[in-house]
């Protein structure tokens, strides 16, 4: 009998123990804080509520880190009584929030882009499940001293980057914008009389001389992400058929992709790894090994944004290593050298359950406070006017100088999105427009053929948009 | 004669029988049912499509190609790990090795790690600049055949053979074993009083005794194959270059997961299981199960 017993025990032991499995899904990190309980007192354009509120917040942890989200997360609740911000920060923020968002429960507010490998954003987007917030803009913004898109840099609210179905309706709030191109050291620049190139010839020219100078590679790129690559495509098309080149590009137009305008672009590109100036083992590199082979003198240029320096901070460099940026080359001396912006964007789910405070959240985003954590913790610029000269105390001098390459000469800032997909549409673009050229660095693809895998991407979308 | 106590069976098996309907019944169903609708992730407004998805998927290019590399491996890593699976067990119970137990360990230790650190250890020995494949072929001289494995086209599959060989060996390798022991030791002996060399033990006596196991294992094998490639797709290459080493379920996956076109990548899943049954139903017949 007693042997049953304990058998009976054991077995009841093992079947609780398994059902410890069963919880609530974990956040990665997930932060909580107290708010203070009384009666709220309400600044200037907090809500008035007698009750706790809460906000839930998605957080994707990018080059830029957490420290920024930490601190604004606290100064919003200490001036806003009686509220609770439970941040969820990972950098698989995606996959952690996709089972929420799909079972009906999304967070109040989302950091996260729509070029973010995930798809995460863009299928929202697709599916029409984001909120409008263009009365956001339209009124008044934290300090209460003006009109929201008044305080927003130009030409952002506008492009398809925050109202991607074209109608002027803003369904994606912009966050940082910064330049990307071609990230060199400085130091060894300046020490080897080295001259920056302007056109795709001196590009060349120059890397045949620091080969034979210096031995390094001319150029590296994050291999096998090459959706980086996007930070040369687009300013180099740009450059050599203006902005109705990009336009019809964005809109899938016929054509748009393979003629004789883009053509030249997409030859430049492949004679990079075509006539040897590619970092022998760049396909196969992750992003950090291939900005960590150009940190250690291993390669003149590499694609990236200002993030670089905050997401390479821990990592050896060669000696008196300077971060710089200059602009992509242009076919022809003269050519406007545009530059590709990097634009993060918040949203705000269509189905939130506490929508008012997520509007007010993000309205707080753009106020000075949180502008200058944002440059002290990220080193980074938020998308507002004003936000570079607050920024200039925290940042470092060679970030600084990136934001400017703005100012140089004959230089122009380009926003490039592609319009919204149609809901039934099984492609994605940056994978149809990108993943050909590892195909074309290994010499397995011509450009003709890329330009054509494009072309007809775009006609299947066209089609699925008749379908619609 | 004792009466069946057929209430106290029931109540037993319930919950197993509850907990088989709920988790792999009704999703099977609802993946059967979803593959001909086109609904995505937050699907407010899916429509029943009869077989569009079925139509567009083999007009997609990128299917084909995951499914031409899917069909390469199923059609050369079972047959390879059998083959090896199948010489370390008759090594392993034939011989007079004193370190046996040793190797049976060493062998099996593969298949127990989990899949996806197999993966990033195998991504660590193909890596172009760090990695000991390289740094292997250079000590040998044999610079010329030094390339970027994973970011190459043509291996990139391949390398991803290698790994789900690797890992496979040792788990076939166990049950060969087993089946061995089960062939009585007195039939070796009647083949080598006959003059028999190992090697002929092994084509005229082991194999032949072993047809139904071996019929077993392969199939084992091809529906290992086609789930386990999806991890290590997913973690050595992410697809690879432009789609050279995507297979079937990992394309699934980026339909589903990433571009949430749920639908589609029902489609996808079913076409998959189809492929499976069918090799299944072949492999058992060409090794004549008797049963």
């Amino acid at each position: 009998m007693k042997r049953k017993a304990v058998a009976f025990l054991l077995m009841l032991t093992l079947v609780i123990s398994s059902l410890a499995g069963c919880g609530t899904s974990g956040d990665s990190e997930s932060k909580t804080s107290e708010a203070t309980e009384g009666e709220t007192t309400a600044s200037a354009a907090t809500e008035n509520t007698d009750e706790q509120q809460e906000l839930n917040i998605a957080i994707f942890q990018g080059g830029y880190g957490d420290a920024y989200w930490n601190a604004v997360v606290e100064l919003f609740e200490e001036t806003h009584e009686g509220v609770t911000v439970n941040m969820t920060i990972s950098p698989t923020i995606a996959d952690i929030i996709r089972p929420q968002i799909v079972a009906g429960n999304p967070p109040d507010f989302i950091a996260l882009n729509d070029t973010q490998e995930d798809g995460l954003i863009l299928s929202l987007i697709k599916d029409r499940a984001l909120l409008d917030i263009t009365d956001v803009f339209e009124g008044e913004n934290y300090a209460g001293t003006g009109t929201l898109k008044d305080d927003i840099i130009d030409g952002l609210l506008e492009s398809t980057k925050c109202a991607p179905y074209g109608d002027g309706v803003i369904y994606l709030a912009p966050f940082n914008t910064g330049p990307q191109g071609l990230i060199y050291n400085k130091t060894a620049f300046t020490d080897n009389s080295w001259e920056l190139p302007v056109t795709w010839d001196d590009f060349f020219a120059l890397g045949d001389q620091i080969k034979e100078e210096d031995g390094r590679s001319l150029f590296t790129y994050q291999g096998i992400y090459p959706g980086y690559l996007e930070e040369i495509l687009w300013p180099a098309i740009a450059s050599a058929g203006g902005m109705e080149a990009i336009n019809a590009i964005c809109a899938y137009e016929e054509g748009s992709f393979n003629n004789e305008v883009v053509l030249p672009v997409l030859e430049q590109i492949q004679k990079i790894a075509a006539d040897g100036y590619l970092l022998p083992g760049t396909v196969g590199m992750n992003h950090t090994e291939a900005q960590s082979e150009m940190l250690l003198g291993n390669a003149a240029f590499i694609t990236n944004g200002t993030w670089m320096v905050n997401e390479m901070a821990d990592a050896p460099t060669e000696e008196g290593f300077e971060y710089a940026m200059t602009p992509v080359p242009v076919l022809d001396e003269g050519d406007t050298r545009y530059i590709l912006d990097a634009m993060e964007q918040f949203s705000i789910p269509l189905d939130a359950k506490n929508p008012e405070l997520a509007k007010e959240f993000l309205r707080f985003l753009y106020s000075d406070e949180s502008v200058a954590l944002f440059a002290q913790h990220a080193s980074a610029v938020f998308a507002t006017k004003t936000a570079r000269d607050i920024a200039k105390e925290y940042i470092t001098e060679a970030i600084y100088n990136m934001y400017g390459i703005y100012e140089a000469d004959n230089t122009a800032s380009l926003l490039m999105n592609f319009e919204a997909l149609p809901s039934n549409s099984k492609i994605n673009v940056s994978d149809e427009v990108f993943n050909p050229i590892t195909s074309v660095m290994n010499g397995d693809m011509t450009v003709e053929e890329w330009a054509q895998s494009v072309e007809d991407a775009f006609a299947q979308i066209r089609a699925d948009r008749e379908a619609e | 004669m004792t009466k069946k106590p057929k209430l106290f069976i029931a109540i037993c098996t319930l919950p197993a029988l509850l907990l088989t309907i709920i988790f792999m019944l009704v999703p099977m169903c609802n993946a059967i049912y979803l593959s001909f609708t086109n609904s995505t992730a937050l699907s407010s407004n899916s429509k029943f499509v009869f077989l569009d998805n079925y139509k567009y998927m083999f007009g997609d290019k990128l299917f084909i190609l995951a499914f031409q590399n899917t069909l390469k491996l199923m059609a050369a890593v079972p047959i390879i790990t059998l083959f090896f699976s199948l010489i370390f067990a008759f090594v392993l119970t034939q011989s007079k090795l004193r370190e046996k137990s040793f190797y049976r360990l060493v062998f099996f230790f593969p298949s127990i790690i989990s899949l996806t650190v197999v993966g990033i250890v195998w991504s660590f020995v193909f890596n172009p600049t760090k990695g000991i494949l390289n740094h292997l072929l250079e000590i040998l001289n044999l610079s010329s055949l030094q390339r970027a494995w994973l970011g190459d086209a043509k291996t990139a599959l391949w390398c991803i053979a290698v790994a789900l060989i690797w890992q496979a060996i040792g788990y076939y390798m166990v049950m060969h074993v087993a089946a061995i022991d089960g062939i009585s030791n007195e039939v070796y002996e009647a083949a080598a009083i006959d003059g028999a060399s190992s090697f002929a033990k092994f084509f005229r006596v082991t194999i032949p005794m072993l047809k139904n196991t071996i019929g077993i294992t392969y199939v084992l094998s091809l529906s290992g194959t086609i789930n386990l490639s999806f991890t290590l797709s997913n973690v050595m290459t992410a697809g690879g270059p432009n789609g050279a080493s995507s297979v079937l379920l990992q394309y699934m996956y980026t339909q589903g997961m990433r571009n949430a076109n749920y639908g589609y990548a029902m489609a996808i899943a079913m076409f998959t299981l189809f492929i499976a049954i069918i090799l299944a139903v072949i492999s058992r017949k060409v090794t004549g199960n008797k049963e």
